[in-house]
C-alpha cells in the first residue's frame, strides 16, 4: 500500500484490509479477540486462514505462468503486511508456503509449478524443510540424505523446527545427495495420502510466540522420490536456497512492520485515553518521544524494505547486501520499538488480555521470531561484514544514481520475472548508500529553510559516519577472527543504519516531486524524521522533540483517526 | 553470597533434575499451566522461607536486607515467579513494618510465619503511577471507615489474609488526602467485597494477580497504619525498600539466562566446531558476563545504602530500580541472540527455561515504579548533588567488603522520602584521582577514570539548570544520574576490594555503565570469557557447595 506502484497492487492489499473487517470487533475472526484466543489455546488460526484464501489470496502467490497474479515481490510483502497486522501465525504459516514455493518458482518445471500452484489453490500449506535439530544455520551440515536408487532416491532423516510441520501437504526438502558445496538437493516432495511410516510429522514444539502454528519436525524413512521431484539438478540445492533466501529475507520485513503497525496503533490508542496527573500521558514527554521514535522506527523499516523489494527484480546485484540489511535491520527496529512502546503501555504490555484484548503482548512475542528464521542477527551480519571491505573501496559509481532513482519511484515499470534474474552472492558497491549524497547534494543546491539545513546537516553526518566506518574497516579487516568478531558485527549493524539512512534518502528524492506525496514528505520533514533516528542511533546527540517529531505525532494521530495503515502517510 | 543462601541453594537442589520443586522443568511446567507454583512454595515454606520475610524484631528472621536479596536471587534463578510470590509478603507488608502499631506489625507477622500471603493494593484500573488520583474511598465513619472503590492489578489479594490499602479519605485533600488501611481479609464481611477474576500475564504466569471491589466495606479506624493522610508518605517510603529488593530477582534471572547459554554453546556445533569458539559468541558472552558483574556491585552498593545510609536511599533506590532490570533485560535480549532458535522454544534445552526468565524478567522493570517513572523520580533529586561540602567518609561502610549484617533495616522512622545530599556522587573526583592512582598513565583505568570525570563534570553541570523531571530533558537527566552514580559505585566497591577483579575489567565495567554501546578492547573481553569458562567449568549448574558458599561475581 505505502509505495506502491501498480494502483492494482495498492488496491489489492486495501481489498484484502477491507475484507479482513474491524480488527476490534469481538466477534470478526480477523480481530484481536480471535487471534488471542487462538494463541492463549494454541490453537492454529484456520478459519483466519480460509477466510484469507477464500477472499483469493492463492492467486497473489502464484506466477503468471501458473494464471496467477504475483508479478512483484513487492505485492507478496505488502499482502503479508496486511495479514501480519492481524495474525502473525497466520501470516507466516502462509510465508512459510510462500517460502517453499519460491524455489518451484524459480528453478522448478512446468510439472512442479502446476502440482505447487493446485495445492496452493486448495488452500493447502507446504512446509520449507531445511532446519535440523543439530544443524542450523551450518546448511551443508545436514544429515537428511537422499539416496540414489535403480528406481529413484529414498529420502532419509528428520527435519526439525520446521513450520507448517503438521499439516503440510507437501514440502521443498533440502537433503544430502553429496559433498562439498554441491552436497545438497532440493525435492519437492507430497505428503503421501496414506499414514505408512514414509512421511512422519514430529509433535508440535512449543514456543514463545506464533503458539498456534503446527511448527514441528518431519521424520522421512524410505520416502520415494523421482528424479522429477528434484528442483533444478542434483547438487543445486545450495545455489537454489541462497537465491530464494536472498528474496525471502526481504519478505520477512513485511511481517515486523505490520506487526509494529498494529502495536503502534494500540499504544496511541492508549496515550490518547489513559489520564495521569490531570492529563492525557500522549503530553508527557517520555510518551510523546517514545511514540515517534516507533513512529520513525516503522517509516525507516518500510523505506529499507521497499528498496530491497524493488532490487530483487530490479537490482539484483544490489541484493546481497540490501537483503541482508534489510533481515537484520527491520526486525531489530520493529523489536526495539515494541519495547519502547511496551514502556508506554505501562502494566497493559504485560496482560494477556487486556486493552484491545492483548494483542500488543501477542504481537510482541509472535514478532519476535522475524529475528530468528532465514537466517537470525549474527548469520547476516555475518554475511554483511564479509562485504564491508569491498564496499569500502567501492564509493564511486554516480554514474547508477538515474537507475537507483528509478527503484524507488512511487511507479516503477514492470520488472523481470523471478526466473530471469542473475543472482550474486556478494555486492561489490552500495548503491543504495549513495542516496545520502544524492540527497545531500539536492539539498545543498535548494538550502534555505530550517528543515533543509538540518537536513544537510544530517545528511552531511552520515557521509562523514560512512568514511569513518570505512577507515575503520581497513584498519580492522586483517586482525584474526575479525569477520566474525563482535567488533565487525557492530560495524555491520552500524553499517545497515548507514545503508537504510541511503534508501530514506532515495525514496524521498524520488516521491517528493510526486503528485500523491503529501506535504509531510515533500517537505522534508519525513527525511528529517527517520535521519534524526537513525543518526541517533548512530551516536549522534539529538534534541528531545523537534519539529519533526511534532509533524509526526500529528500524522500518527490522523492516520489513526482514519483507521489507516500508519505507511498509507506517504499517499497524501 | 551470604551463607544462609548458599544453605538454601543447597537444600534447593540441583535446579536441572527432571522434576521436582524450583527445578526448571517444574518452573517451565507451572508457567505453561499458568499454576500457582504451590510445589516449588510449599519447598520454601518447608526450608522456612517465611521467616526471612519478617523482621527479627517482630520474631522473624530478617536482619540483613542484604541476605534477603541473596536469597531472592536464589530463587529467581529457578523460578522468578516463585520469588516474587514468596518475596509478596515482605513487600506487600512494608507499609505495616515502617509505619504500623505494635499489634499491626504483630499480627501481619504471624499471619506470615503461619504461611500466609499480603497483598499491597495501590493500582486502580484508571490510574497507575498517579497515586494521587485514587478512587477507592473510605469514610470515616463513627464505626470505623466505610470502603467503596476497586482495587486493580494486584497481587496475592485472593489468598491474602491481608491487604494494605491505599485510599483516598473524601474530607481530606491534597498530598494527604490519602491513607493506608490494613484491611483483615479474613474477618471482612464477604457481602460487602468482591474478589475479581484472575489476571493473566505475558510472563510470571503463575502469580495470582486480580482485584477487589469494595462495596461499603467496614473496617475499624484502629485498622489505619499510620497517622491519617500519611498514605502517601508511607507508600513512597516503603517503595524505596522494594525498588531496592526488585534487582536481587532480576540478576536471578540473569544467572540462569547466561549459564543456560554458556552451557548451549559449548555444547551446540556449527561450521565443524563448537559455537563457542565463534569470536562474537565469546564477545558477546563476556559483555554479559561483565555487565552482570557491574549490576551486581550496583545492587550490592544500593542495599547497603538502605542499612548504612538510609538517608540516600530516595536516590539509591530509583537508581538501582532503573539500571539493574534496564541492563538485565538488554543483557537478555543479548543472550537469545546467542542462544538462536532455542531462546524461542519452550522445551528442550534447559527444559525451555530460557523462554520464560525472558518473559518474567520484563515484569522488574514495569512493576513498582516503571523506567519513566523512577528515572523523573531520579531527576527531581539531583538538587541534592548541589550540596557540595558532603562528608564522603558518610558513605564508608556501604563499600567496605564482607556482609552487611545489621538490625533493624526496616523500621518506623528510618527512611525519608527525599535525600539532602549525595556523599556518594560528590566523591566522583576523589575516586577518580584514586583510580589514577592505581593506573599507570595512558593505561585502561586512566582513560575510564577520564571517562567518569566527564559523565560527573556532564551530570554536575546539568543539575544546575531547573528541569521539569517529567520532561525529555527531565529523563535524560534522570539517566545521566543513574549511570553516574553507579559508576562511582563500582569504582568504589573495586578500590574497597580490588583482589578479584583486574584493572582492565574494572574500566572496562565503568566504561559499560557510562558508554554502554561502545564494545571493550578484545583482550579484555578474552579475558572475562577465559574467567566465564572457568567458572563455569567449576559449577555448571548450581549448588555446589564449594563455589556457592563464598562471594562469585556475577553467578
Ligand atoms: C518459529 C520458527 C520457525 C522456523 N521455521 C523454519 C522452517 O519453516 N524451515 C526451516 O528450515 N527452518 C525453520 N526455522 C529454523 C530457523 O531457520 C533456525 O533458527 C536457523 O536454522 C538457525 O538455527 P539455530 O537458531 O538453531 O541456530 P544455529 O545456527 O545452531 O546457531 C546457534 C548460534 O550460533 C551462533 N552463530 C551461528 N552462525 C553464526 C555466524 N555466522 N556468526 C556468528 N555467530 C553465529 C549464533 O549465536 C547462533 O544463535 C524456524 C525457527 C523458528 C524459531
Ligand atoms: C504482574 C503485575 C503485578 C502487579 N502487582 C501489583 C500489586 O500487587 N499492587 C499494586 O498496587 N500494583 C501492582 N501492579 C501495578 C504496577 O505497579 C503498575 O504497573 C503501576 O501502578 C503503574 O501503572 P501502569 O503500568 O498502568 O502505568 P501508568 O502509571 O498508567 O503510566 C502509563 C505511562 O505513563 C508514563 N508515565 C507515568 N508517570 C510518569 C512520570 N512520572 N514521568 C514520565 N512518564 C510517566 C509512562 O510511560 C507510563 O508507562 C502490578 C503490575 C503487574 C504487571
Amino acid at each position: 500500500m505505502v509505495a506502491s506502484a501498480r494502483p492494482a497492487a495498492a488496491a489489492v492489499s486495501a481489498s484484502l484490509e477491507r475484507a479482513l473487517g474491524d480488527p476490534l470487533d469481538k466477534d470478526n475472526i480477523a480481530g484481536f479477540r480471535h487471534s488471542v484466543e487462538a494463541d492463549r489455546a494454541e490453537r492454529f488460526p484456520r478459519e483466519l486462514c480460509d477466510a484469507v484464501f477464500e477472499w483469493g489470496l492463492a492467486e497473489y502467490l502464484l506466477p503468471e505462468q501458473e494464471g496467477g497474479e504475483f508479478r512483484a515481490i513487492e505485492d507478496c510483502f505488502e499482502l503479508a503486511r496486511v495479514l501480519s497486522r492481524r495474525d502473525l501465525t497466520a501470516a507466516v504459516a502462509i510465508g512459510a508456503t510462500v517460502l517453499a514455493s519460491l524455489p518451484v518458482w524459480l528453478r522448478g518445471s512446468a510439472r512442479q509449478r502446476r502440482a505447487a500452484a493446485a495445492r496452493i489453490r486448495e488452500h493447502g500449506f507446504l512446509a520449507f524443510a531445511l532446519s535440523e535439530r543439530e544443524h542450523g544455520a551450518d546448511i551443508t551440515a545436514g544429515e537428511v540424505t537422499a539416496r540414489e536408487t535403480p528406481d529413484g532416491w529414498l529420502v532419509d532423516g528428520t527435519k526439525w523446527l520446521i513450520n507448517n510441520a503438521g499439516h503440510a501437504h507437501g514440502a521443498t526438502v533440502a537433503a544430502r545427495t553429496g559433498d562439498g558445496i554441491r552436497a545438497l538437493t532440493l525435492f519437492s516432495l507430497s505428503r503421501p495420502s496414506a499414514d505408512d511410516g514414509r512421511w512422519t510429522p514430529l509433535p508440535k514444539i512449543r514456543t514463545h510466540g506464533l503458539r498456534g502454528s503446527a511448527f514441528g519436525g518431519i521424520t522421512f524413512t524410505g520416502l520415494p522420490a523421482a528424479d522429477a521431484d528434484i528442483i533444478g539438478r542434483p547438487g543445486q540445492g545450495l545455489a537454489i536456497l541462497m537465491e530464494t533466501l536472498q528474496i525471502t529475507r526481504v519478505l520477512v520485513g513485511g511481517f515486523a512492520l505490520g506487526a509494529l503497525d498494529t502495536c503502534l496503533h494500540a499504544v496511541l490508542a492508549f496515550a490518547r485515553e489513559r489520564t495521569l496527573y490531570g492529563r492525557p500521558i500522549l503530553a508527557l514527554d517520555a510518551v510523546a518521544v517514545r511514540l515517534a521514535d516507533a513512529y520513525a522506527d516503522l517509516l525507516i523499516g518500510e523505506a529499507l524494505g521497499l528498496g530491497a523489494c524493488r532490487a530483487v527484480q530490479a537490482a539484483p546485484d544490489q541484493l546481497p547486501l540490501t537483503s541482508a540489511c534489510a533481515k537484520y535491520l527491520v526486525p531489530q527496529l520493529a523489536a526495539e520499538s515494541m519495547d519502547s512502546l511496551a514502556v508506554v503501555l505501562g502494566a497493559r504490555s504485560y496482560l494477556a488480555e487486556e486493552h484491545w484484548h492483548g494483542i500488543f503482548e501477542k504481537m510482541r512475542r509472535d514478532c519476535a521470531v522475524t529475528g530468528l528464521f532465514d537466517g537470525s542477527a549474527p548469520v547476516n551480519l555475518n554475511i554483511i561484514a564479509e562485504q564491508l571491505p569491498g564496499l569500502a573501496s567501492a564509493r564511486d559509481g554516480a554514474d547508477r544514481d538515474a537507475e537507483l532513482l528509478e527503484i524507488f519511484t512511487p511507479e516503477p515499470p514492470p520488472a523481470a520475472w523471478l526466473t530471469e534474474i542473475e543472482f550474486e552472492l556478494a555486492t561489490d558497491a552500495d548503491g543504495i548508500l549513495r542516496g545520502v549524497s544524492a540527497a545531500r547534494r539536492v539539498v545543498g543546491a535548494e538550502g534555505g529553510t530550517e528543515c533543509d539545513e538540518a537536513l544537510g546537516e544530517l545528511l552531511r553526518w552520515c557521509e562523514a559516519e560512512t568514511a569513518r566506518l570505512d577507515a575503520e574497516v581497513a584498519e580492522e579487516r586483517g586482525r584474526p577472527g575479525w569477520p566474525r568478531s563482535g567488533a565487525a558485527y557492530d560495524l555491520a549493524a552500524r553499517y545497515s543504519l548507514l545503508h537504510a539512512a541511503g534508501a530514506c534518502a532515495w525514496k524521498w528524492l524520488a516521491w517528493r516531486g510526486h503528485p500523491s506525496a503529501g506535504e509531510f514528505l515533500t517537505g522534508g520533514t519525513w527525511l528529517r524524521l527517520c535521519l534524526v533516528r537513525i543518526t541517533e542511533r548512530l551516536g549522534r546527540p539529538r534534541d528531545d522533540l523537534d519539529a519533526s517529531h511534532h509533524a509526526a505525532l500529528r500524522h500518527l494521530e490522523q492516520v489513526h483517526d482514519e483507521h489507516q495503515f500508519f505507511a498509507d502517510i506517504t499517499r497524501r | 553470597m551470604s551463607t544462609v543462601a548458599a544453605e538454601l541453594d543447597l537444600a534447593l537442589g540441583d535446579p536441572l533434575r527432571p522434576s521436582g520443586p524450583l527445578t526448571f522443568a517444574q518452573a517451565v511446567a507451572d508457567d505453561q499451566d499458568e499454576q500457582v507454583p504451590e510445589l516449588s512454595l510449599r519447598a520454601l515454606r518447608d526450608w522456612g522461607y517465611q521467616r526471612y520475610q519478617v523482621p527479627e524484631s517482630v520474631g522473624g528472621r530478617l536482619s540483613s536486607l542484604e541476605e534477603l536479596m541473596s536469597l531472592g536471587r536464589v530463587v529467581a534463578r529457578r523460578d522468578p515467579a516463585v520469588a516474587v510470590i514468596a518475596n509478596s509478603a515482605l513487600a506487600a507488608a512494608m507499609p505495616v513494618w515502617l509505619a504500623g502499631d505494635a499489634e499491626q506489625r504483630k499480627a501481619v507477622a504471624d499471619s506470615v510465619l503461619g504461611g500466609r500471603r499480603v497483598a499491597l493494593g495501590l493500582t486502580e484500573p484508571d490510574h497507575g503511577a498517579d497515586l494521587l488520583a485514587s478512587e477507592v474511598t473510605g469514610s470515616l465513619e463513627s464505626e470505623g471507615y466505610r470502603l467503596n472503590g476497586t482495587k486493580w492489578l494486584i497481587n496475592n489479594v485472593r489468598p491474602a489474609q491481608y491487604l494494605c490499602l491505599l485510599l483516598r479519605e473524601p474530607e481530606r485533600e491534597g498530598l494527604r488526602s490519602l491513607s493506608l488501611l490494613l484491611v483483615d481479609l479474613d474477618t471482612l464481611d464477604p457481602a460487602t467485597y468482591e474478589l475479581l477474576p484472575r489476571i493473566h500475564t505475558h510472563g510470571v504466569r503463575g502469580a495470582d494477580i486480580a482485584g477487589i471491589t469494595f462495596r461499603n466495606a467496614l473496617v475499624p479506624a484502629s485498622a489505619r497504619i499510620g497517622r491519617p493522610g500519611r498514605g502517601l508518605e508511607i507508600t513512597a517510603q516503603s517503595l524505596l525498600v522494594t525498588r531496592t529488593l526488585i534487582p536481587g530477582l532480576s540478576l536471578g534471572a540473569l544467572d540462569t539466562g547466561l549459564r543456560c547459554t554458556a552451557d548451549f554453546v559449548r555444547r551446540r556445533h556449527l561450521y565443524g566446531k563448537a559455537v563457542e569458539e565463534i569470536p562474537y559468541v565469546q564477545d558477546e558472552l563476556a559483555a554479559v558476563f561483565l555487565d552482570a558483574m557491574v549490576a551486581e556491585a550496583v545492587s550490592r552498593s544500593c542495599v547497603r545504602i538502605l542499612h548504612f545510609l538510609p538517608e540516600l536511599s530516595p536516590v539509591s533506590s530509583a537508581v538501582a530500580k532503573y539500571l539493574v532490570p534496564h541492563m538485565a533485560e538488554k543483557a537478555m535480549g543479548r543472550l537469545a541472540r546467542v542462544l538462536g532458535a532455542r531462546y524461542f522454544l519452550r522445551e528442550g534445552h534447559w527444559s525451555g527455561i530460557f523462554e520464560k526468565l525472558l518473559r518474567d524478567v520484563r515484569l522488574f522493570g514495569l512493576f513498582d515504579g516503571s523506567e519513566p517513572v523512577v528515572l523523573s523520580a531520579l531527576a527531581a533529586q539531583v538538587s541534592c548533588l548541589a550540596e557540595r561540602d558532603v562528608d564522603p567518609r558518610r558513605a564508608d561502610d556501604v563499600f567496605r567488603p564482607g556482609h552487611a549484617t545489621v538490625g533493624n533495616a526496616i523500621a518506623p522512622g528510618v527512611f525519608d522520602a527525599v535525600a539532602d545530599d549525595d556523599p556518594v556522587t560528590t566523591d566522583l573526583l576523589a575516586v577518580c584521582d584514586a583510580l589514577d592512582e592505581r593506573s599507570r598513565r595512558g593505561d585502561a583505568l586512566r582513560d575510564a577514570a577520564g571517562a567518569l570525570r566527564e559523565a560527573g563534570a556532564d551530570l554536575f553541570e546539568g543539575a544546575q539548570r531547573s528541569v521539569d523531571p517529567r520532561s525529555q530533558a527531565g529523563q535524560r537527566l534522570g539517566e545521566r544520574y543513574a549511570r553516574v552514580f553507579a559508576a562511582v559505585c563500582w569504582a568504589k566497591s573495586w578500590l574497597a576490594d580490588s583482589a578479584r577483579v583486574p584493572p582492565e575489567w574494572a574500566a572496562a565495567g565503568l566504561l559499560a555503565l557510562l558508554r554502554p554501546h561502545v564494545r571493550m578492547p578484545q583482550p579484555v573481553s578474552a579475558a572475562l570469557f577465559g574467567e566465564l569458562t572457568r567458572q563455569f567449568s567449576h559449577q555448571p549448574s548450581f549448588p555446589s557447595p564449594r563455589v556457592a558458599a563464598k562471594e562469585t561475581p556475577a553467578w
